[in-house]
Parts: C-alpha cells; sequence; structure tokens
C-alpha cells in the first residue's frame, strides 16, 4: 500500500510538470483562450480529484499523518490555483489588477510544484527504508 | 450588491469556513493547544458568516440557495456542533474539526458540481463522502505514533482492549452505513430517469412545414447561391485567416430583400468536414427552414445541398449562421448578415456592421482596423450592429447623440434621443442606431478600442481624436423608449418553464462531463418544453453560473417582462437573444404561434456544445430526424 502511495505521488508529480507545459502551450496559442486551455483546465481538474484520491490511498496506508496532510494541501492549493483564476476575471477585461492577481497563478503552481515534489521524495523514503517508519504498522 | 457578486461572496465564505475548520484540525494534531482555540473561534465565526451570505442569497430567489439550505448548512451545522462539544469537553478533537471541514467542503462542492436542483442521489453521496472521511481520518488518528498520547496505551490492558473493540465495532458499523448511503446514491444516479419526452405523436412533420414558395404582390424572388468552403482570408492589414467560409467571403454574402421578396438560397457544402446548415437568427421563418440539424434538417456533407426558401415578410436586421458544430463554423467564419427593409430605398447612409472576433481580433464587417468613411453632415444615418461572436460587445457612439430604433430586428416604441451611454450588445444580437450627421465627426468605438473602430467624417474635416468612453454608463433598455400595450397577457400564461442555468456534472451527448446545464441537465437529457399552438408561454430564465448567457429561441421573439423581479418599463421590448448575466432572473413570454420543433438555447456557442440547449415542441409536431444536434 506504501509502495502504491509512493508510485501515485510520482505520478502527481509528473502531472504537474504536464500541466505546466500545457499552460505555456496554451498561451501561445492563437485560438481564443477558452479553448486553447481547455487541456490545461481538464488536467487542473484531474490534478485536484487525483491528489484528493492519493490522500485517500495515503490515509488507507496509514502514511504519517504530516505526510497526508502535505498531500491534502496539494489538493487545497489546487483548488487555490482555480479561484486565483476566478477573482481574476472577475476584474474587468485587461485590468491591471487582474493581471496582477493572475501572475499569483504561477506562483501558487510552483508551491504545488514544491509540495507534491516534496511528498514524492518523502514517500520514497519511506519505502526504501521501512526500518525508519513507525514499528507496528499494520501492513493492510 | 449584485446576485452575481452575492454567489462570489458566498462561494469564498465557504471556501474559507472549510479552511478554518481544516486548519483547527490540523493545529490540533500538531498539538498546538491555543492556537487550535484560536481557529476553532475562527471557524465557528466564518461558519455563521455564512449563514448569514445564504440568507441574503435567499432573499434573491429560491433557485440560488436550495442545496445550500437543505444540504450544505445543516451538514456544516451537525458537524459544527459536535466539533464546538467536543472541544467544550476538552477532548483532542481532530476527528471532530476535520470531519466539520468536510462538511463544509461538501457543501461547496455540492453547489458547484451539482446545483440546483438537489437530489436525493446527491445528499447521499455528500453525506457518504463526509462520513467516509470522518472513518478515514478517525483511522488515520487511531494509527500509532501519530494519535495524541494517551490514546494508544499498550495493549493487554483488558478496559482498553474494550475501548479497541468498540471503536472497532464503530468503525466497521458506520463504514457500513456510509457505504450504504453513497452506493444507493450513486444506484439512483445511474437509475434510468424518468423518459424525456420525445417526438411521438402522429401529427405533422417538420419537414412539412416548409417556407411560401412564391413572393407577395409586387415582391421579387432574391436568389442566392451559397458554397461553405474553407478559404484563407486576407483582412486590409494583410493578417490571413485561415476561415470556414461561405463562398470564400467572411462574412458570407449579405443577404438583402425587401418586405414581400421571396428569399431562395441554395446551401451546397464544398469542403467543410463538420457539415453545414443554415440558421436564420432571429427570423421567424417555418420550422423546416430553420437549419437546426438532426431537428429539422440533416446537416449538408461535403458535396450535398439544400434549399431555404423563406417570404421577407419582417423588416429589420438579422443574421444567418451554421448551426451544425456552431462553436466553431460561426466562430471561424461561417456567418452573414440578413436585412430586411421596409418600403421605399433608405435615403441616407445604411451600414451593416456585423462584429466578429478572429483570433483575437475585432473584425467589422470584412475590415480589421479602423475604417472611416466621408459623409456629408445631415446624412440620415442607419447602423445597425450585429454581433456575431459567443461574448457581448460593448459599443459608444461618440460624437452624436443618438436613437436606438431598433432591437433584435424589431421596432422599439418611440425611442427617445440619448448621448454619453454605451452599448452592451449580447452576443447573436442587433440593434439599429439612427442619427443625423453631425458636422464634426463621429465615432463608433467597439470594446473601448479607440484606435479601432468605424470613423463618420464631414466633408473636410480629419479626425480629431476620440473622447475616452471607457466611463460611459450603459443603456438600460428595459427603461428605454415609451410603453405600450402588449399583444397578450403575460400575466396569465398558459405554459410556464422555469430554466435555471448553471455548471454542473452531467451527461452531453452520451459522455460525463462538466457541463452548461440547464435544471441540472445536458443536451440531450433536458427535458423537451411542449407547448401547444396559441398558447401563452412564460420563461423565467435564473442564471446561477458566473458567466453570462445569451439565451436564443429559435423561431419566436420574447418580449421582455421583468429582469430581477424589476417590470421593463420602456417600450415593449421584443428580443431574441437576450443576456442574462450572473445572478440573473428574466422574466419573458410569447404566444406560441409558429408551430415546429424549435431549438432553445445559450447562444455562447461553446456552452451549447457543453450541454445548455434543450428543445421546444408543439404537440403532435414530430420529426424523422434522430441524430443528435450538434449545437
Amino acid at each position: 500500500m506504501r509502495r502504491v502511495f509512493a508510485l501515485l505521488a510520482s505520478v502527481l508529480v509528473l502531472a504537474v510538470v504536464a500541466q505546466f507545459f500545457l499552460a505555456a502551450s496554451g498561451a501561445f496559442d492563437t485560438a481564443p483562450a477558452d479553448e486553447s486551455f481547455r487541456p490545461h483546465r481538464a488536467l487542473g481538474y484531474a490534478i485536484l480529484l487525483f491528489s484528493l484520491l492519493v490522500t485517500v490511498v495515503g490515509a488507507l496506508a496509514r502514511m504519517p499523518g504530516r505526510l497526508i496532510g502535505m498531500t491534502a494541501l496539494v489538493a487545497g492549493l489546487v483548488v487555490v490555483q482555480g479561484l486565483i483564476r476566478t477573482v481574476a476575471a472577475a476584474f474587468d477585461d485587461g485590468s491591471t489588477a487582474g493581471t496582477l492577481v493572475f501572475g499569483l497563478h504561477a506562483v501558487n503552481a510552483l508551491a504545488i510544484m514544491a509540495v507534491s515534489g516534496n511528498v514524492a521524495r518523502r514517500a520514497r523514503t519511506l519505502v526504501r527504508s521501512p526500518a525508519r517508519s513507525p514499528a507496528g504498522s499494520p501492513a493492510s | 450588491m449584485t446576485t452575481g457578486q452575492l454567489i462570489v461572496v458566498d462561494h469564498a465564505v465557504a471556501l474559507l469556513s472549510a479552511a478554518a475548520w481544516f486548519a483547527a484540525g490540523a493545529a490540533v494534531a500538531a498539538r498546538r493547544a491555543r492556537l487550535a482555540l484560536g481557529l476553532l473561534g475562527a471557524a465557528v465565526l466564518v461558519t455563521l458568516v455564512r449563514v448569514a451570505t445564504v440568507a441574503v442569497l435567499a432573499g434573491r430567489g429560491w433557485w440560488f440557495v436550495q442545496e445550500k439550505v437543505l444540504l450544505g448548512l445543516p451538514m456544516l451545522g451537525v458537524a459544527g456542533a459536535a466539533a464546538v462539544v467536543v472541544a467544550a469537553r476538552r477532548a483532542p478533537g481532530v476527528v471532530a474539526y476535520f470531519t466539520a471541514g468536510y462538511a463544509a467542503a461538501a457543501g461547496l462542492v455540492v453547489t458547484l458540481v451539482a446545483g440546483y436542483p438537489l437530489s436525493w442521489s446527491t445528499a447521499l453521496i455528500a453525506v457518504s463522502a463526509v462520513g467516509g472521511a470522518a472513518l478515514l481520518t478517525a483511522r488515520v488518528v487511531a494509527a500509532p505514533g501519530v494519535a495524541p498520547p494517551g490514546a494508544a496505551p499498550p495493549a493487554g490492558d483488558d478496559a482498553t482492549g474494550h475501548a479497541l473493540a468498540r471503536r472497532r465495532f464503530l468503525g466497521v458499523a458506520g463504514g457500513v452505513v456510509v457505504a450504504g448511503a453513497g452506493v444507493t446514491g450513486v444506484g439512483l444516479r445511474l437509475s434510468p430517469a424518468r423518459p424525456v419526452a420525445t417526438g411521438g405523436g402522429t401529427g405533422p412533420s417538420v419537414t412539412g412545414l416548409r417556407g411560401a414558395a412564391a413572393p407577395a404582390p409586387g415582391g421579387t424572388t432574391r436568389r442566392h447561391t451559397l458554397s461553405a468552403r474553407t478559404a484563407t482570408v486576407r483582412l486590409p492589414s494583410g493578417r490571413e485567416i485561415r476561415a470556414l467560409t461561405f463562398d470564400g467571403r467572411v462574412p458570407g454574402p449579405p443577404i438583402t430583400a425587401a418586405v414581400g421578396d421571396l428569399i431562395e438560397v441554395t446551401l451546397r457544402n464544398a469542403d467543410v468536414e463538420d457539415g453545414v446548415t443554415l440558421h436564420w437568427h432571429g427570423y421567424d421563418v417555418a420550422c423546416g427552414e430553420d437549419g437546426a440539424p438532426g431537428v429539422t434538417q440533416a446537416a449538408v456533407a461535403p458535396g450535398g445541398e439544400f434549399r431555404y426558401r423563406f417570404r421577407a415578410d419582417q423588416a429589420g436586421t438579422y443574421w444567418y449562421h451554421t448551426h451544425q458544430a456552431s462553436h466553431r463554423g460561426v466562430r471561424r467564419g461561417l456567418y452573414g448578415t440578413l436585412v430586411v427593409r421596409a418600403g421605399e430605398d433608405h435615403n441616407g447612409l445604411d451600414l451593416t456592421l456585423p462584429v466578429h472576433t478572429f483570433d483575437g481580433v475585432t473584425v467589422i464587417g470584412d475590415r480589421d482596423g479602423r475604417t472611416d468613411r466621408t459623409v456629408p453632415g445631415g446624412t440620415a444615418v442607419r447602423l445597425r450592429l450585429v454581433n456575431t461572436d459567443s461574448d457581448p460587445h460593448r459599443f459608444a457612439l461618440a460624437g452624436t447623440r443618438f436613437r436606438v430604433a431598433a432591437v433584435d430586428g424589431r421596432d422599439l416604441n418611440e425611442p427617445g434621443e440619448v448621448g454619453g451611454a454605451a452599448l452592451r450588445l449580447p452576443a447573436g444580437g442587433r440593434y439599429d442606431v439612427v442619427f443625423a450627421m453631425p458636422d464634426a465627426p463621429v465615432a463608433l468605438v467597439v470594446d473601448g478600442d479607440r484606435a479601432g473602430g468605424v470613423r463618420l467624417l464631414p466633408e473636410g474635416r480629419a479626425d480629431a481624436g476620440v473622447a475616452d468612453t471607457a466611463g460611459w454608463p450603459e443603456l438600460d433598455l428595459l427603461r428605454y423608449g415609451t410603453p405600450a400595450a402588449a399583444p397578450f397577457d403575460a400575466r396569465r400564461p398558459d405554459r410556464r418553464f422555469t430554466l435555471v442555468l448553471d455548471r454542473g456534472l452531467a451527461v452531453v451527448d452520451g459522455r460525463p462531463a462538466y457541463a452548461q446545464t440547464v435544471n441540472g441537465r445536458g443536451h440531450p437529457s433536458i427535458p423537451d418544453q411542449v407547448v401547444a399552438g396559441g398558447d401563452v408561454v412564460r420563461f423565467t430564465v435564473v442564471n446561477r453560473s458566473l458567466t453570462t448567457h445569451p439565451w436564443h429561441l429559435h423561431g419566436h421573439p420574447v418580449l421582455v417582462l421583468s429582469r430581477n423581479g424589476r417590470g421593463a418599463s420602456g417600450s415593449p421590448l421584443w428580443m431574441d437573444t437576450f443576456d442574462v448575466r450572473p445572478g440573473e432572473v428574466w422574466e419573458v413570454a410569447f404566444r406560441a404561434t409558429n408551430p415546429g420543433i424549435w431549438m432553445n438555447h445559450c447562444h455562447n456557442l461553446p456552452h451549447a456544445h457543453e450541454g445548455m440547449m434543450l428543445r421546444l415542441r408543439y404537440e403532435g409536431v414530430t420529426t424523422p430526424f434522430h441524430g443528435h444536434h450538434l449545437g
């Protein structure tokens, strides 16, 4: 189960990397924003659901609470990504305030990258050195 | 505060309450007692604020709060109260705090994903998800090494043995209840919905509902052949667009006629892979000429053709466009204008200005950039503004006072002269703006772009720049012009339909999607609206979402009765496309006098494609076409 968690956590990191790629390719597309960012948005929803799934798997695997909390934090930050976009869009089109708020989307993306990378690294460490994991944890 | 803003505030407070409860739980888990207490206080406070925002929102209409009042708040109330009780007993409370967080988050997710109307299935799934998350949290908390001190004492003690057994029993029992609720909820969702009204009946088929075959006495026949094909179109700025076109032009050839003429258009498809049709937007043609693929005809495939014929009985500004895969086709150029003039030729300047966006560039007529025209002072000018995009445009006419003579092709009653007011034109809508050319330049500014748009310059006058129109207020057409008697009594309609527009998880064309929904469903699973000939039909259109929905009923203009409960007090306002902005509630009515099966949809065409589309069907009318309608 812990191996599964470590594997899923690595997949989560890859998905976040792919998300950066889609954001960039959407930004340089000439189609209307609605259309060129469709893959980015779809993967965004997918990452949200997936990070929740990884959190649940972490809980089932009885990973340390801190690790589960960090995985849940990834889901929370992904929600914030959507929130930033909504708030930025609420300003009138093209206004400076909206653009500035939207800049946070990239900053928050870096935070998501950092936290999910951290989760994956810690999970791998735990799997490689099971001796260091809390004793007596059942293998359910 | 507008209802739209209130919805955003309510979402924000809901999110904040979930965050506060989670943070309180995390603080307890990290054994930061003082911080936890502070966060608990914040969580309770935000939860109470949430009750207040929902109460205010309830005042704007039950549609906006149903799922919050019946599910979200009760769930959060119970979990939050339990958390407070646990805290009062000085118990550790990690699970209770987190559960309140799950309840708050679940309420928000139900609002965003399921929306209106709330179903038993949604409620069961939500409760089961919160319960499941609580059990999982309890399991993690109980895990050795993580639990607070004293919670996991060494085994062998009899009393703790009992406690463990009891805990295990509670866990299993809770799991069974949670799983049962979840499975029931999912089962209810998957069980066949009540049958959607379909064709049926033995009445006339839409294929028999065709237009007149001859012009009115004195009229002529206007014949056109439009060939749909891909082409690269070069704009005046030199920019090239890879377009889908009628006859290689963007927009397609303008079709003009005088009242009484017969319009006969042969549509051919050279190479448009999606297929193509012609829909006469806002023109009340017979149903068989309506160009709705899968309903009134089959889409015209490459190599195919279809002939449309109807009499030009209504004067005014209209447009035509493909209705097949229209979210792609119209955006890429499959549209043109249809203008029908009453009586004598207009003496003066009569400009038809369809506004379209190609790759982010505004194109007016067939020109990008700015268009200058010399117009002698005193000339009677009519500008026919047509929005062929999927989003609204804001027009400002600087340098003259003007009248809005017609909206969506229909004349207004005694429109007054206005100046310094902007015109917001819904997607698909048209305004006829008239004025006498002054001896000074006049500028038509589109979306605040003062460098572009159209300039009308009196002879010998150079352009002198344009005033800033950004701060101009919007002209409210519901209070413009002079009232007149309505042709029917909308207070006693024969049929009433409510359309609640939102986003949510729904099946669209057989696939689950985060769809644009009407009453929680997506095309083609939205039940048909059935009317009888002669009925006075009333629509209540409610926008629960955070984007504008330009609502468009085929075959009938609707009379606007009210917006947000405030009655229309100006000229009778007939529209075929009206913008329902976030949080708005529109009441409109029409008399059902044009038998057929009619599309009724959002004219933000990507939204229609994502499910926001249904049919209005006259009793007994049938269609031989079963193909699904590709928006």
